[in-house]
């Protein structure tokens, strides 16, 4: 690391010109939705060979920000200069020619498709040939030192790979810009340093890097400067984040620190488990064997973590337990009630299980319908009166605790299509806390999506259901949330189960190896 | 945009498009003075406010209705003058003989009444994420199951049980025959769609069968029909010659549905099956069921209509009877995406097109046919302005 002033760009081979006039320059961009205001005259300025963190909770702009750079939204005022010059607003494909490049969060890669068929899609002349493809690729790869192979089919790629393949086709498109919205938020630790490596060789290339996180740690290991909006204002404004100690910058971010979670904690009880999955083995959606004979125990009362680089069977586990997914062996008991092996979620739903699934906006919401409309979904018997549903009790619910405050939920008229993904988010998390006395709370991912405030909201509400004696089984990315919130953390790789660690007696590093390597590290 | 509001929700504030949420000034409402060209004539220079005026909510959704309308008009015109028509003489005799008199309405409401019933059999499947493209072989079946029950009682009842229970066949014959695709697709994951389609012409072969052997009229004289219904077997003429109390079963059908589909718990169910299976089932909602029911609603819908056109116009069962109309029923279904309401209003104009069409033979020499050239004008119309206001709400 080191800390050169962003107007001195380190490649020395990089144009004169470029010492001065940022090579993307956003001035003054107010993007108004309605009466909502998302980004109020934001300035967000790139250097050659710099990365630029845009740091912010959710629902502060970020994504606005991004969309106008990257010309999907038009703001209606301000303008985005590239090597001082205006670009036409609201064109991706204007903002593509100027060398501005995204790589989107949900990761747009065709599945069947190889790596080289992938780039050709996005960069090819229109005509395919596997040679020139697959060379250009190659060459590509190795100048930008990337470990790419252009003959692997995305399907078989680790998240972190495919992000490698994202970023060379946005570099092969030659960019000059590259955005990466939340890069590193589905990544083990061992992948999030070698991609934050990555982003510091193509800063040294010269390259302008915009990095959208809600990370503090990585904005410290590459941001040369951070930006932070707010409510859609911006209130740092390319700082450099070494100034700046964490606590003054969630505070920029969030207004003030949250408090601490509680270090005491009431011991699991003992008695009927909440969760008793024995010998369990499954085949995915697609009918691939996905977990491989996992057994494991959640008592009332306590909290089993599970971690696992994405896509090593946390979806197909979820799945199970909450009877999506039949079973290819073994047994689910939820309190004490053997949930059957046949799919039916009913089944799991009724012996006391909530869920908050992997995926909320394909799993657990609808767009068309209203935030008070998806709260009567619980899982629970639809409250009615007569034919119709009883809205009122509903409503009632939500007012009768304060749940729904503290997890910041929009108005509850609000339809879920106009929400963010944040906003979805909450919408799923009340809906599970609302529930009353569940056995057993299955929550994935808690935290996607949230600002920092929200995300210790809905921790402490699930230490509060431990505490009540549900079992919590919680399915994250986030080692820090791990570890700070389970008993007990299960490590899943490749379908098994590859081990099973004490978060006090476990360095993050062992874990990590256990999520690479499973249990043979 | 969308059809249902959520209930307790308040209609406005969520499908404002984002540049219309109320920072440009809102110009007094104007009365039928064409729109676009109103203010340019009186303000030539005040672009400024010509802009605002352009983002009124109101004033774009007339401008829009306008031009679609316009153009379809103009597309069919062109289309007249190229075979050799007279435009207005055209559509001056296509209006006075679907709407011009209270007769020509009757027909149009007799034409539009099996539409609307087919369009509602596609509709509520269509609610709940279903494709249902068996309409017309669920108005056939309707028509068969009618008979069914006329000729199980035999006259033996008064006018008013014999209707219903006539009507409660038919309505039967179609959920039966809608509920096959639907068993199909839960049990055995076969595409509804496709099924549902092929049942039609399985439907077809059955009343050919019904009217050439089973049900044959002895005194036909070689005519492939069935008898004739009669007396109380027949919906009584409430005005002209034709025009039947029928009318008002796919009307009344519709709004019933309306009330359902909106209010009753059954309707939110279907509403969340349709939007997103999976949040259905891991709700933990009976999604099996749910499809099932709603196939089967929606084939008694078109059963009824079979009803409703054996009982009331037809009097007999034909191998021709209703060709085409469950297709047209899907159309306008699309059209009005699946909101009953506004399914009454597409059934009632593609119906008046049907009539206008009928006389085009004779007024301008031209093949029955070409009225779907203006059907489909419509449809591409609609289906055009329905995805221009989406994008522009998102």
């Amino acid at each position: 690391m080191t800390n050169d002033a962003p107007t001195a760009p380190r490649d020395a081979n990089a144009p004169s010109t470029a010492e001065r006039i940022p090579i993307l320059d956003a001035r003054g961009i107010t993007q108004r939705f309605g009466s909502l205001v998302a980004n109020d005259a934001v300035d967000f300025s790139l250097f050659a060979g710099e990365v630029h963190a845009l740091l912010g909770e959710n629902g502060a702009g970020k994504s606005t920000l991004m969309k106008v750079l990257y010309g999907v939204n038009t703001p209606q005022e301000g303008q985005v200069l590239v090597n001082g010059v205006a670009i036409e607003p609201g064109s991706p494909a204007a903002a593509r020619a100027a060398g501005i490049g995204m790589v989107f969060q949900d990761l747009r890669l065709v599945p069947a498709l190889t790596v080289a068929e992938n780039i050709e899609l996005a960069c090819g002349s229109g005509r395919y040939r596997s040679k020139v493809a697959r060379d250009r690729v190659r060459g590509g790869a190795e100048r930008y030192g990337l470990a790419v192979d252009a003959d692997a089919v995305v399907r078989d790629l680790s998240i972190a790979e495919r992000q490698l393949v994202e970023i060379l086709r946005v570099l092969l498109m030659d960019a000059r810009v590259v955005i990466l919205d939340e890069p590193t938020s589905a990544l083990a630790p061992q992948e999030v340093d070698a991609l934050l490596a990555v982003i510091e060789r193509l800063r040294d290339d010269g390259l302008g890097i915009a990095l959208i996180t809600h990370k503090l740690a990585e904005t410290r290991a590459v941001a040369d400067r951070a930006t932070v909006l707010r409510g859609g204002a911006m209130v740092l404004s390319g700082a450099d984040p070494r100034s700046l100690t964490d606590d003054e910058l969630i505070e920029t971010m969030v207004g003030a620190v949250p408090p601490p979670l509680p270090a005491e904690r009431v011991p699991a009880r003992t008695g009927m488990p909440a969760l008793a999955v024995s010998g369990v083995s499954a085949n995915g959606a697609d009918g691939h064997p996905r977990l491989h004979d996992v057994t494991f125990l959640v008592q009332p009362g306590e909290l089993v973590g599970v971690a696992g680089v994405s896509g090593n069977g946390q979806r197909e586990l979820l799945d199970v337990v909450l009877g999506v997914l039949p079973l290819s062996s073994g047994s689910i008991h939820i309190g004490g009630r053997d949930i059957g092996r046949s799919g039916k979620p009913r089944n799991a739903l009724r012996a006391g299980a909530v869920i908050v699934p992997e995926d909320p906006v394909n799993d657990a919401v609808v767009g068309g319908l209203a935030i008070l409309e998806h709260l009567a979904l619980n899982g629970r018997p639809l409250p009615t009166s007569g034919p119709r549903i009883d809205w009122k009790s509903v409503r009632n619910l939500v007012a009768g605790n304060d749940i729904s405050e503290r997890l910041h939920l929009a108005p509850l008229d609000r339809k879920v299509a106009t929400l963010s993904g944040g906003n979805i988010q909450r919408v799923v998390l009340t809906r599970t806390f609302l529930v009353d006395d569940p056995k057993l709370v299955v929550v994935a991912y808690p935290s996607r999506g949230l600002d920092i405030a929200s995300v210790r909201a809905t921790q402490q509400l699930l230490l509060e259901r431990r505490e009540a004696g549900a079992g919590v089984l919680m399915v994250s990315e986030d080692l820090d949330e791990l570890l700070a919130l389970a008993d007990r953390i299960i490590v899943l790789h490749d379908g098994h189960l590859a081990g099973v660690v004490e978060p006090g007696s476990t360095d993050r590093q062992a874990i990590g190896r256990l999520m690479l390597q499973g249990a043979a590290a | 945009m969308t059809a249902v509001d959520a209930p307790g929700a308040p209609d406005a504030p969520d499908d404002l498009e984002p540049d219309a949420g109320g920072q440009l000034p809102t110009p007094p409402p104007i009365g039928p003075v064409d729109p676009t060209t109103a203010t340019l004539l009186d303000e030539p220079g005040s672009l400024a406010a010509f802009a605002a005026f352009r983002h009124n909510r109101i004033v774009r959704v007339a401008v829009r209705w306008v031009v679609l309308v316009g153009a379809t008009i103009a597309i069919f015109c062109a289309f007249l003058l190229a075979k050799g028509a007279q435009p207005d003489e055209v559509l001056r005799s296509m209006w006075e003989t679907s709407l011009g008199s209270p007769d020509s309405v009757g027909e149009t409401f007799i034409r539009a009444t099996p539409i609307l019933l087919a369009a509602l059999a596609a509709a509520v499947p269509a609610r709940g994420g279903l494709f249902n493209l068996g309409g017309e072989g669920q108005l056939l079946l309707g028509a068969v199951g009618a008979f069914v029950a006329a000729n199980a009682l035999d006259g033996g009842a008064s006018s008013a049980v014999t209707l219903v229970c006539m009507a409660i066949g038919g309505a039967v014959f179609g959920a039966a025959w809608a509920a096959i695709p639907a068993v199909l697709k839960v049990y055995t994951r076969t595409n509804e769609a496709i099924s549902s389609l092929l049942l039609n012409y399985i439907a077809g072969i059955i009343i050919t069968w019904l009217c050439f052997e089973r049900w044959k009229d002895p005194i036909s004289l070689g005519q492939a029909y069935s008898r004739e219904l009669t007396g109380g077997e027949r919906f009584p003429i409430i005005w002209g010659n034709r025009v039947h109390l029928g009318i008002f079963v796919g009307v009344i059908a519709g709004l019933v549905l309306w009330v359902i589909l909106r209010w009753s718990t059954w309707g939110f169910k279907l509403k969340v099956l349709g939007g997103n299976p999976s949040a259905a089932r891991r709700a933990g909602l009976a999604v099996t069921g749910l499809s099932i029911a709603a196939m089967m609603v929606g084939g008694a819908m078109a059963g009824l209509g079979g009803m409703v056109e054996v009982a009331g116009t037809e009097g007999r069962l034909r191998p021709e009877l209703l060709a085409g109309y469950g297709f047209i029923g899907f159309l306008a279904s699309w059209l009005a995406r699946h909101d009953p309401l506004r399914i009454i209003g597409a059934a009632v104009l593609l119906g008046a097109i049907a009539v206008g069409g009928s006389g085009l033979k004779i007024t301008a020499g031209l093949s029955g046919g070409a009225v779907n050239i203006l059907m489909a004008l419509v449809l591409f119309a609609v289906l055009g302005w329905g995805r221009t206001s989406e994008s522009e709400g998102s």
